[in-house]
């Protein structure tokens, strides 16, 4: 295949890298009152430190050894009883004194008020790894004649449909069909014809794209004069490629409300229907074949929410979630409005829910960012689909919207840190309190009841931002993880891994996986390779 | 122990505290200040006041972590990498008002194919100043994905974490947010 040239011009803009940096000073009024206050504030939380040292005797956070059997593995127990030989005596007495002082106050709250102050049983204490599950012999093969830097979405019969959203590479805006039986491009749809893609999703026989348009509805160019652009949806033929029909604009350029900004779903597929939400709560439907309208009803959405509706379905129902963390479910064939079936950690500011369903488990995750500089705070819910009832729900991290699952087990990246022995769920901001240290894991929980089946640690501690794991493939009951190490040379060397394999990539890459035929398959900048399992 | 002020070069070297308590203020204050200062100033539109207070949470946010960068870590690296979430909350709370609000922004009927920057000479105060304004004008969704991407020089996944969204939308977004700067800034320049 032969890559096209770039159309975006991403190196006019990239001449401005290191030129905004530069040393700027502020009035001498201001320096000095931040001085004076930041002084202030440290000193008092030196005395404060101080203070309470004895207390509070510093605990040496240790690494969780990935090779470690379960039995050694650290656990927050250990960390808090780790000797410290500097106390004296009276220390000690006092700190006995305030124990027990603190001791009676948790008894008293306890008993009287019914509530349970016992910090959480860490997740992190109990790892199950089995370095044998992991083969250590395993070779990557790079596939003949394959696009590059693909998000693959889909496999049917051993063809791999994948797009490439971003224009910073060669292959921007392309949607292809792969034959991973053949090694042969069997299609490709370029930029050039197609534009800015946004997903794709197909049922095997059809393939449906979302298109952001170069050209606003009103053909007088690209609309960005409010957040918002035209977007259609475009129909393909999975075979060839070929365009069945193309939808009028479901976000218009000019909106009635400038400003709001509005994107759209993912496509969900009922038999011969396919359903785009756009986030100002319109659900548009569309006859998969010929792309006749189907009127569907819409939903409104919370004030202040302007993007984010997720729309899912289960083959039978829509589900579909705004920010406000409210999910609604509509069943086509009878309803004639969405009914509202649960409410996912409502209250929280700015959060975003992402739906996921699975052989019959409706699965929600909402990220919180109550407290965005440090810590955001997310929940993943298992609903049965058929009746909505909550089966189990824990606390995980945002990293967890790279969900992926297969019929018996959920598997996802967690990023998380330490807090007094305490697990705290970190984004990846060193510098708030609870960043003792930050650490990304894989879990893996079964589908059914949110049992840990295993959680293993990657990558080093203390930097989570160098272990963030784009995509997941479970295969054979093993998760395999893309691991993007970042070495702390400045300019930093990127690697991407799987598996101990360090894969040819640069930055750009999605470093999407999927798995196929009991194999691993991995997209990145410089080629589509297989990993082949024992 | 000791770890460094910067990464630049000819930056000073400091020692740490035994007790590995954050670094005392007056150790770094006189040299990071100018830098997270001029980090925001050029981010915010020129805002001085806005500039201020960012440089002031970040700032306070430092001196309250419990422990500092990791050590023997840099400090200033840690410093910007507080100050740039500090940035992020403070476009996504603009991102809210503007849903309320509806702030209308620049319009421009340009193609996309024709939308290219010239070759601004960066060192240049006029050039600067314009590509300052130019940010300020946009969409802060946009702002922020060409802050993070091109001023920052962030990847494509640290850009979609940041903005809690997917590595596919957030590359969707960075298109058109490209096109969204070239057609201010060409707007602002006479079309050139």
């Amino acid at each position: 295949m032969t890559n096209p040239t770039p159309l975006h011009h991403d190196n006019d803009m990239r001449q401005f890298t290191g030129h905004f940096d530069a040393s700027v000073v502020p009035s001498p009024d201001f320096a000095e009152k931040l001085r004076a206050r930041l002084e202030r504030e440290q000193s008092e939380i030196r005395r404060t430190n101080e203070r309470d040292e004895p207390l509070r005797p510093p605990v040496a956070m240790k690494a969780i050894d990935t090779h470690a059997s379960p039995a050694t593995t650290a656990s927050a127990a250990s960390y808090a009883s780790e000797p410290n030989t500097r106390f004296g005596w009276a220390w000690i007495s006092a700190a006995l004194l305030v124990i027990g002082l603190l001791a009676g106050s948790l008894w008293w709250n306890l008993t009287d008020r019914g509530t349970d102050n016992t910090p959480p049983p860490s997740r992190y204490a109990a790892q199950v790894v089995d370095p044998s599950a992991t083969p250590t012999v395993l070779e990557a093969r790079a596939l003949a004649n394959a696009p590059v830097n693909m998000l693959v979405t889909r496999i049917e019969n051993d063809v791999a449909y994948g797009f490439a959203p971003s224009p910073d590479d060669a292959s921007s805006g392309l949607v292809v069909a792969y034959s991973l039986a053949d090694e042969k491009l069997l299609w490709e749809r370029p930029e050039s014809e197609f534009g800015t893609v946004g997903n794709i999703q197909t049922d095997g026989s059809t393939l449906i794209a979302i298109q952001w348009s170069t050209t606003a509805s009103d053909g007088n160019g690209p609309a960005v004069s409010n957040g918002s652009e035209p977007i259609s949806v475009v129909a393909l033929d999975a075979a060839t490629g070929k365009t069945l029909w193309q939808s009028d604009p479901i976000i218009n350029d000019r909106q009635p409300d400038e400003g709001v900004w509005i994107e759209p779903s993912e496509p969900a597929f009922i038999g011969d229907t396919v359903y785009v939400g756009t986030s100002d709560g319109q659900v548009n439907a569309f006859e998969i074949r010929t792309g006749e309208r189907i009127d569907t009803p819409g939903l409104t959405p919370p004030d202040g929410v302007g993007e984010s509706l997720f729309v899912q379905s289960d083959g039978m129902k829509l589900f579909a979630a705004f920010q406000d963390g409210a999910i609604w479910t509509l069943d086509p064939s009878q309803d004639t409005e969405w009914q509202a079936v649960a409410t996912t950690n409502a209250g929280q500011d700015e959060f975003r829910v992402r739906l996921f369903e699975q052989e019959g488990v409706l699965i929600s995750v909402s990220f919180g960012t109550a407290d965005s500089t440090t810590s955001m705070p997310s929940a993943v819910r298992a609903y049965d689909s058929k009746t909505l009832e909550l089966l189990w729900e824990r606390d995980v991290s945002a990293a967890w919207q790279n969900i992926t699952a297969t019929d018996t087990t959920i598997a996802s990246s967690d990023n998380y840190g330490w807090s007094e022995s305490r697990p705290w769920y970190l984004r990846w901001l060193p510098g708030g309190e609870g960043d003792a240290f930050s650490q990304t894991a894989v879990e893996a929980a079964d589908l059914r009841t949110g049992d840990t089946i295993f959680s293993y640690q990657v990558g080093t501690e203390g930097d989570a931002t160098g272990n963030w794991i784009p995509a997941a493939a479970i295969d054979g009951g093993i998760c395999y993880e893309m691991e993007k190490v970042i070495s702390c040379d400045i300019p930093p060397d990127i690697t991407y891994q799987v598996a101990g394999i360090e894969l040819p990539a640069d930055e750009y890459a999605h470093a999407p996986m999927v798995s196929w035929d009991g194999d691993v398959l991995v997209s990145t900048s410089e080629g589509l390779y297989l990993i082949d399992l024992p | 122990m000791t770890y460094a002020l910067a990464t630049d070069e000819g930056m000073s070297e400091h020692t740490r505290p035994p007790d590995s308590s954050p670094p005392r203020v007056d150790e770094w204050f006189d040299e990071a200040l100018p830098r997270i200062y001029g980090y925001f100033i050029t981010r915010v539109g020129g805002q001085q006041t806005v500039a201020e207070d960012l440089t002031q949470e970040t700032l306070l946010a430092a001196v309250r972590s419990s422990t500092g960068p990791d050590d023997p870590g840099p400090i200033l690296p840690w410093l910007y990498g507080i100050a740039r979430h500090k940035l992020m909350d403070h476009y996504r709370q603009q991102d809210r008002e503007s849903r309320f609000a509806g702030r209308p922004l620049p319009d421009h009927d340009a193609h996309a194919d024709a939308l290219s920057l010239p070759d601004p000479d960066l060192e240049s105060f006029p050039a600067r100043h314009d590509i300052i304004e130019t940010l300020a004008a946009l969409h802060p969704r946009h702002r922020s994905m060409i802050v993070l991407r091109y001023l920052d020089d962030c990847d494509m996944d640290t850009i979609a974490r940041s903005l809690f969204i997917s590595t596919s939308a957030a590359n969707s977004l960075l298109s058109r947010a490209r096109n969204a700067f070239r057609a201010e800034y060409q707007r602002r320049n006479g079309g050139q």
